[in-house]
């Protein structure tokens, strides 16, 4: 309890209160100190709302002028690059950050910096659900454990390389050689790296429909050679579920 | 922020925790250089450990700047920490202060669009009540939230406001505070000392008034 006057803190004492110091004197100001501690006091999980998309600002910030990151976060980039930043920590926490949204609502934030007083503090996920500004794309990365094939590698200019001339030729000459012995355009050494990468002849298409698209930063479908009738492989659906994102140039052409 | 939860939780405040931001259980200054020199190199995770220790400092500075557009206001910042944190160079005493540069310009550009500045004119007795403290008699600053503390200092003149909450929250020194503000020193100390002052003499009156009934406030 104080017995100060209004008005009675000498510098000495306020120079202390002001750089936090514990050591407060025993005659200083009660009150002021426990405002300026309640103004100090650890973080409180709502204060942290906008996790998410400083992280995307991040991811972003990493992107264009680091060393190249894993694919996925080249998506999710692009998802943040249309989104105001309060769009992005709606949307973007609810699809591809989802869990790191949760984790911190869900106690797994340091323990330091969550409030040690009544442990029922209100979930952060509030503030990411109200509305946002804009409409969510109804895009979202690739989730983990899709049957889509693997990524573009990082080797993925020569891969590419050897997608064309595999495609160039299957153009030409179907899945057969036109020499007429019967033996697949698959089958010849050069492309041996690239029935492994695909993980299979039947594979190949969709592996590089993958890698090129990615190299090219999409929106090229057109380019692709029409298959011969009858041949097994499934097309990946990629046009119809995966729109073209609007006018980014020369994404991926830092690769080179 | 949603200002009536928080204000539904009182902290019981202990003398011996005004630095609870800079407490060693959260990361320590060390931790805090050293995620600042993973982050720049790309890790994701000491850029997440940078946020978690910073953002609540900058949101607090924020709100008495900018209201209750501090949340909008800090995200355009930390948009901007982590597009330039390549290149900064410094310490966690840096990094904290060229954060708050950071921040505040963000806000001075709202506060330009926004041609106003919405401070709340909110009494302490106003604080305290919503706080939901009953026991008055004695103890009114005994139990006030983090929420209202920000809100309270908030009401001081913005120099005062600023310079008290760069240093006690932000945690930065004199010179830092004054680099923030792009003053000297010296000012900076004045308009602190002044705002605790100034902030005893609410705390004073509304002590008073808890004892007496009567109006104590007196500004």
């Amino acid at each position: 309890m104080s017995k100060h006057r209004p008005g009675q803190i000498n510098r000495e004492a306020a120079e202390r209160l002001l750089r936090g110091e514990s050591g407060v004197p025993q005659d200083g100001p009660d009150a002021l100190a426990g405002l300026l501690a309640a103004a100090a006091a650890p973080a409180q999980a709502g204060e942290l709302a906008g996790e998410s998309a400083a992280m995307a600002a991040f991811w972003e910030a990493s992107r264009s002028v680091g060393p190249q990151r894993h694919e996925q976060s080249g998506l999710r980039t692009k998802v943040a690059k249309f989104l105001t930043v309060k769009a992005a920590a709606a949307a973007v926490a609810l699809t591809a950050f989802g869990g790191a949204a949760l984790a911190a609502g869900s106690g797994a934030l340091p323990a330091a910096l969550t409030e040690p007083h009544r442990g029922a503090h209100p979930s952060p996920t509030h503030h990411l659900s109200s509305p946002a500004a804009r409409p969510t794309p109804s895009i979202s990365p690739h989730p983990v454990g899709s049957p889509e094939p693997a990524s573009a590698p990082t080797a993925a200019p020569a891969m590419a390389g050897l997608c064309q001339k595999y495609l160039e030729r299957l153009k030409k000459t179907g899945f057969h050689d036109a020499n007429g012995k019967g033996h697949r355009i698959a089958d010849d050494p050069i492309y041996a790296a690239l029935v492994k990468a695909a993980g299979g002849e039947p594979k190949i298409i969709a592996h590089c429909q993958t890698l090129l698209r990615t190299q090219r930063g999409g929106g090229q479908q057109g380019h692709w050679p029409t298959l011969p009738p009858g041949f097994p492989t499934k097309m990946p659906t990629w046009p119809s579920s995966y729109p073209p994102w609007p006018s980014e140039p020369s994404t991926g052409q830092g690769n080179h | 922020m949603h200002s009536g939860s928080i204000l539904n939780h009182q902290l019981t405040l202990r003398m011996a925790t005004l630095t609870e931001l800079d407490s060693p259980s959260v990361d320590g200054p060390d931790d805090i250089t050293h995620a600042i020199r993973q982050a720049q190199k790309g890790d994701e995770e000491c850029f997440r450990t940078l946020y978690r220790a910073v953002q609540p400092r900058l949101l607090r500075y924020l709100q008495a700047l900018v209201g209750e557009d501090a949340e909008d206001v800090a995200s355009d910042a930390w948009l901007q920490i982590a597009r330039d944190l390549g290149s900064f160079h410094g310490d966690d005493a840096g990094f904290r202060g060229w954060a708050a540069t950071i921040a505040r310009n963000r806000a001075m550009d709202h506060l330009r669009r926004q041609r106003r500045r919405p401070i709340p004119a909110m009494s302490i007795e106003d604080l305290v009540d919503r706080a939901g403290t009953e026991d008055t008699a004695g103890a009114a600053m005994e139990a006030i939230s983090t929420d209202a503390a920000i809100k309270l200092i908030a009401t001081l003149p913005r120099d005062q406001a600023e310079a008290v909450l760069l240093r006690v929250v932000v945690g930065l020194d004199a010179r830092s505070a004054a680099e923030v503000l792009g003053k000297r020193s010296g000012a900076v100390r004045t308009a602190s000392y002044r705002g605790l002052r100034r902030l005893a003499q609410r705390l004073q009156g509304q002590h008073h008034q808890s004892f007496s009934e009567q109006s104590g406030e007196t500004e």
